[in-house]
């Protein structure tokens, strides 16, 4: 009975790991594998120090269970009169600062190559400018074939919560913020980056493969922080340049000349013809 | 000679040691300037904060599992009330009260709860018992100290009201301009939010004139023998905990004023030009708004060490008694403590990797958060080195100091994923923030508070805690308290935002849902379990075992008074003749504690021992 | 149950489980409750015609064929149509914080917002494709709102809903605004005797009163309830057809320099008066913000603020058109609508007879879409 509490403090242990090595199968893990380069390189350095980490917090509760069942079975008089030792805190003050120094400097160059603008990959163009508001994001295209300006032109499109970008290159966006703090996320291209009131962020990312993806906000930006659902649909340079003309022509529609469409009709365009 | 006011002087109770005092009731228990009454009337208070943030949380919770269902209890406490106060119309809570739940939640739990539970209610009824005083340097501030909560608490209270009830602050607690600054901007940014910065500027004040008083006593105050390094590791926390206070404090305080300015008499400092927010008026005006992120880090950093250091050093404490052994390399303890508080000014920024500050910040922070971990593993290996070759009985005292340990690993080695920044672009603002700050704060601190309520309760009633309702109550807090933050980890990983009143609505989130029911229920058994605590806590007081002067056989200066001790603490002024760890000593035959004060052979000892020199005369001096 | 009248007898409309349904004693009603509710062994059928007087439902199954069905005492009956059982699930979910349970506004959100959520129950919508004559909104107006979100109010975009969804909602959204027309309209006849101040003034005791409604009750309430809904039914039929939309009669004048000048001119002068309320250069600051009016509903009875106000009892101020955000959409034809019928339930009146010179809406419409740019273009 006296070794019930030494199972119990390794029993919970065992479960962490247990419902870690599961959590990929039950659908508990990643938003799908990452959707760009510069993703994937984040959750290399994650499987990296997820590594260590399972290591250490093995080692450190085998180290703690040990000690708890040799500690309930001391048959001794006395325990151990022992103030330390010496040695041993040289030992487990350098190991540890040696991983950590590694984890941080191995670190360096994703981030740099995220958000130092310099490090930016060559040829990332600007494709539009996304406002975050709440709760929604308003975005602004140049007109097709133009380039994206700092200040609205009168023929730049508009639309809201579906950006459309090219795949396969790094584009960036220019984010900013009408009211209040917001964050731009794209969990499955892992990209974060907080659209600060008053400043123009760019971000860059890449999407390696066409399709939609999910855009949410994540810094607390009022009641309504969970309703701004947006996506990123990467579609083709032709299906993009695509969407753009017709995003031109239903912005330019006067009720005479072409077809009507209506939003939704907008939204689901071009889908098949980037897949 | 000191009847009439037994506070004002101090150094009189040296005299008077048999404390007895003519003091009615009122100077007693309410406007007490005695530190032992200081200290429980905060730790009654805390107890009572974590009460009500519990039951916010709880609210939390249900609405991530059952979104948009009427809550239960709360539902019906509104209609008691007659109309539509919590709950919004058709059964549901709104968005915003949402918003309103965690946002408190927070603001309760640290700054009601953790914030006065360590400094206020263990840091106040310790520090004099442990390094020999017979009271704080400065009682009466000590007292103001503990009464400038209820200012707090008050206007917390208020905030939660004014306007009805459905306007308390919802910019969460880190109150981010522009949200919090613009009153258009959000529900709750209006008067509630003011409120909300009063409190907050009394939980400071309330807490410097605490680390006032505790940097002078421990410096000014220690009984003759005392040195530095003979000091317990409580003491040292609270001292270091002190210092970080003080010195990081200010800087909130000032942060809160300049936003309380801009709120109320039009100044600017956080809010940009030409926002429209609301769909007002677009703004005027040149403000950052990344600078109240950087001034609200600067302390809240280091605060999260204030919230965590004087749990170390008391599990340090608590964990050498119950194993019966000396505290695994004291000074690396004490330099690693040190570290962390020094350390804990150099990383705020890892909070705001992702808010567009200059990336090159981000590095710099990356390096210095990844060293603060470094102090921390050190502490970790120590307390398992201090277990190791000890006798280990398992009481509640060891099982809430085991989990410390073994929760603040968890708890530190999920931060490294967030100090790495490229990493933390991702689990920046998700659910694995929330798992590892709870693992932190939750599991690593209150376990640890709960320990020292078990173990210093002797101490402040005379009488034990029931030990079998403190185990079930570890038990079943244990259980709950992973049940309910592990799998947040997995629900970071799977990118599920903070702060979502309904994350549902995106698909990729869906699937999610089930696991959020699983974590309610196991946050309500959490929550229930509690009442056992509250419940033995009471019951003890009453009915509990009689506890003798030294129920733990440790070794520290508290066990030398009296249970409880009496007015002035000592019956006669303790002299201190070595550290407080030798358990297990082989100079003493029979007995596995050796206490500070013992003198064992005076000859032996004289050459490394001050406190010869001190007069041996306990009642002439303090 | 006549609240679920109103909107038309081939879809039945009303979600909750009417009161005849559990004294199923003197009514033959029959159980209506549709298979997409989900229930167990419901079946389907729909409302063939329903009598208030007698309170005669009769059914007719899915290939229009008579039906009949025997219901038990104390059997749940449910008339639903299929879109609003979901609508309505839809709507609590996102729309009710703002909106309210029934549609008045005035959720629990609704009261920080300085641009309020609309109230439907007067069956007004703002911004609308119809004519100026055609006070409600179609069914493609309520959609691309609900997808479009409407740019400068908290109105946002739920372009990410699914179109089912969005359909679902609109007509739980019509079912709502049909529904507070009819308490409205059934409340101003009744109020026509029966108000709160006719009834305080009455001499007879509170029994004789209560029989003499209960009498004309009786008598009336059928006629009026069945043409109520008829009105309601034809009001919002009106709005989804097509020959009700606004169509200009000739392609979008090429905003050329010169065609923008017409524009500023119209703007600016008297035959539009644009800038009466609009200002000179567009920044919704015109003299009529300031003027004293009256107030909605009360002709004669002076507001004792300054400013314009909505059906709504909001004051509204007109559109700052040097900001670039246009609430009803930016294309062309969104402006030229708006300038066209006017802005529903609003003082922005329907130009389209003053306007009456070919192309001269288009001329205000390409003016106006440059008001944004014109300091960059050396403007004014």
């Amino acid at each position: 009975m006296n070794k019930f509490w030494p199972i119990f403090f390794m029993f919970w242990p065992i479960l962490a790991i247990v419902s870690f090595v599961i959590a990929p199968g039950m659908d508990w893990w990643f938003p799908g594998p990452a959707m760009s380069p510069l993703g994937e390189q984040i959750d290399n350095l994650f499987y990296l120090i997820l590594v260590i980490v399972a290591v250490t917090f093995v080692g450190t509760h085998v180290a703690l269970g040990y000690v708890l069942w040799r500690g309930v079975d001391n048959k001794d008089q006395k325990a151990w009169f022992s103030h330390g030792s010496h040695n041993l805190e040289i030992l487990w003050s350098i190991a540890p600062a040696g991983i950590l120094m590694f984890i941080s400097l191995y670190q360096l160059d994703v981030w740099m190559e995220f958000r130092v603008k310099t490090h930016f990959p060559e040829g990332t163009t600007p494709v539009a400018e996304v406002t975050a508001r709440q709760f929604e994001w308003r975005i602004r295209y140049p007109a097709p074939g133009k380039k994206l300006m700092t200040t609205p032109q009168s023929d730049d499109l508009y639309t809201v919560n579906d950006l459309h970008v090219p795949f396969g290159r790094p584009v960036s966006i220019r984010l900013r913020s009408m009211d209040v703090q917001h964050a731009f996320f794209l969990p499955e291209l892992r990209v974060k980056q907080d659209a600060v009131p008053g400043a123009v962020i760019p971000v860059w990312f890449e999407a390696s493969k066409p399709g939609e993806y999910d855009l949410t906000c994540a810094e607390l930006c009022g009641w309504g922080h969970y309703k701004m659902r947006g996506r990123v649909f990467a579609e083709n340079e032709s299906g993009f340049e695509q969407y753009l003309e017709t995003l031109q022509a239903e912005q330019n529609f006067d009720g005479v000349t072409q077809p009507e469409h209506t939003g939704a009709q907008i939204a689901e365009y071009g889908i098949e013809d980037s897949q | 000679m000191s009847t009439l006011n037994p506070a004002a002087d101090a150094s009189a109770h040296a005299h008077d040691v048999h404390g007895h005092h003519e003091i009615g009731f009122v100077s007693k228990y309410i406007f007490s300037t005695d530190h032992k009454m200081i200290g429980i009337q905060f730790l009654f208070t805390t107890l009572l904060m974590l009460i009500v943030g519990g039951s916010l949380a709880l609210g939390v919770r249900f609405q991530l599992a059952w979104p948009w269902r009427a809550m239960p209890v709360v539902s019906q406490v509104a209609e008691l009330a007659g109309g539509p106060t919590f709950v919004a119309e058709g059964g549901q809570i709104s968005p915003e009260f949402y918003t309103m739940l965690f946002t408190m939640h927070a603001s309760v739990m640290i700054f009601l709860v953790i914030i006065p539970i360590l400094a206020g209610a263990f840091g106040n009824f310790l520090i004099p018992l442990m390094i020999g005083a017979d009271d704080m340097a400065f009682p009466v501030l000590n007292m103001l100290s503990y009464w400038f909560m209820w200012p707090a608490i008050v206007c917390f209270g208020l905030s939660f009201t004014v306007g009805g009830l459905n306007a308390a602050p919802a910019q969460g607690w880190t109150s981010y301009p522009v949200l919090s600054a613009i009153v258009d901007s959000a529900p709750g940014a209006g008067d509630a939010q003011t409120w909300w910065l009063m409190g907050l500027t009394f939980v400071g004040v309330s807490s410097m004139m605490g680390s006032v008083n505790y940097m002078t006593t421990i410096i000014n105050m220690r009984a003759p023998g005392m040195t530095l390094f003979r000091m317990p590791l409580t003491i040292w926390s609270m001292f270091i905990t002190a210092i970080l206070q003080a010195f990081a404090l200010p800087v909130l305080t000032a942060a809160g004023f300049m936003l309380l300015t801009e709120r109320t008499l039009g100044f600017n400092f956080f809010v940009p030009g030409g926002l429209i927010v609301n769909n007002g008026d677009p703004t005027v005006g040149g403000g950052q708004p990344l600078l109240w992120q950087h001034l609200f880090w600067f302390y809240s950093h280091p605060a999260v060490y204030i919230m965590l250091l004087p749990a170390m050093g008391m599990v340090s404490d608590m964990l050498a008694c119950v194993v019966r052994k000396p505290i695994f390399g004291y000074k690396p303890m004490v330099y690693s403590m040190a570290a962390i508080a020094g350390l804990g000014f150099i990383v705020w920024g890892h909070h705001m990797f992702t808010s567009g500050m200059n990336p090159a910040l981000g590095m710099t922070f990356m390096i210095s958060t990844m060293m603060i971990a470094l102090p921390s593993a050190v502490k970790v290996f120590n307390w398992i080195g201090t277990i190791w070759g000890g006798k280990v009985t398992f009481n509640t005292v060891t099982l809430n100091c085991v989990a410390f340990v073994s929760m603040f690993i968890v708890g530190g080695l999920s931060g490294i994923f967030m100090a790495a920044v490229p990493v933390d672009i991702y689990f920046h603002d998700t659910y694995f923030i929330v798992a590892h700050f709870h693992y932190v704060l939750f599991g690593a601190t209150l376990f640890g508070c709960f320990g020292a309520i078990q173990f210093w309760f002797p101490k402040m009633w005379g009488r034990m805690m029931s030990e079998r309702l403190g185990r079930l109550h570890f038990f079943l807090t244990f259980i709950g308290f992973n049940g309910t933050f592990f799998p947040m980890h997995l629900l970071g990983i799977a990118g599920f935002p903070r702060r979502y009143a309904d994350p549902y609505i995106h698909p990729y989130m869906e699937h999610l849902m089930p696991m959020n029911q699983f974590i309610t229920i196991c946050a309500v058994i959490m929550g229930v379990a509690q009442f056992l605590l509250i419940g033995n806590f009471v019951l003890s007081i009453f009915y509990g075992k009689k506890a003798g002067r030294n129920p733990w056989n440790a070794n520290g200066l508290e066990w030398t008074a009296p249970s409880p001790p009496g007015h002035g603490n000592f019956d006669i002024l303790p002299v201190v003749y070595r550290g407080p760890y030798e358990y297990s000593s082989p100079l003493v035959d029979g007995r596995d504690y050796l206490m500070q004060t013992e003198r064992l052979n005076p000859a032996a000892e004289a050459v490394d021992n001050p406190a010869d020199d001190a007069t041996t005369d306990p009642g002439s001096d303090s | 149950m006549f609240v679920s009248s109103p909107s038309s007898v081939t879809e039945s409309n009303d979600e909750s489980s009417g009161e005849d349904g559990a004294d199923a004693s003197d009514a033959r009603t029959s159980e209506l409750a549709d298979t997409s509710s989900g229930e167990g062994e419901s079946e389907s059928y729909r409302v063939a015609s329903y009598d208030p007087a007698s309170r005669l439902l009769s059914v007719v199954n899915e290939n229009g064929v008579p039906a009949q069905l025997s219901v038990a005492k104390g059997d749940n009956v449910q008339i639903l149509g299929p879109a609003l059982q979901e609508g309505r699930n839809l709507y609590l979910r996102h729309c009710m914080h703002c909106h309210g349970v029934s549609g008045d506004g005035a959720g629990p959100t609704a009261q920080y917002f300085k641009v309020k959520p609309r109230d439907y129950r007067q069956g007004v919508v703002k911004f609308t494709s119809t004519k100026a004559n055609v006070p409600r909104p179609s069914r493609d107006d309520l959609f691309r709102i609900v997808k479009l979100g409407v740019p400068g109010t908290y109105m946002p975009s739920f372009m990410l809903l699914p179109d089912e969804e969005v359909h679902a909602i609109v007509e739980y959204v019509r079912w709502l605004a049909m529904r507070g027309e009819m308490e409205r309209k059934l409340n101003a006849w009744l109020s026509l005797d029966y108000s709160k101040e006719a009834v305080a003034d009455m001499e007879e005791p509170a029994e004789e009163i209560e029989s003499a409604f209960a009498e004309a009750w009786a008598d009336e309430a059928s006629d009026n309830i069945t043409q109520f809904s008829e009105e309601l039914q034809m009001d919002w039929q009106e709005a989804d057809k097509e020959e009700n939309v606004v169509v200009p009669p000739t392609e979008r004048v090429p905003p050329s320099p010169e065609s923008i000048e017409r524009g500023r001119k119209l703007f600016q002068g008297n035959k539009a008066k644009c800038a009466s309320c609009h200002g000179l250069t567009g920044k919704g600051n015109g003299p009529s913000t300031e003027s004293f009016n009256d107030l909605p509903g009360q002709p004669g009875v002076k507001s004792d603020k300054a400013g314009l106000f909505d059906i709504w009892g909001n004051i509204v101020k007109p559109r700052n058109l040097t900001a670039g955000v246009f609430r009803g959409g930016r294309r062309p034809i969104d402006i030229y609508r708006r300038i066209h019928s006017g802005i529903k339930g609003t003082p922005m009146q329907a130009f389209g007879s003053t306007l009456n010179k070919e192309g001269e809406i288009w001329d205000v419409v390409n003016y106006v879409l440059s008001i944004p740019f014109e300091n960059k273009q050396g403007g004014h």
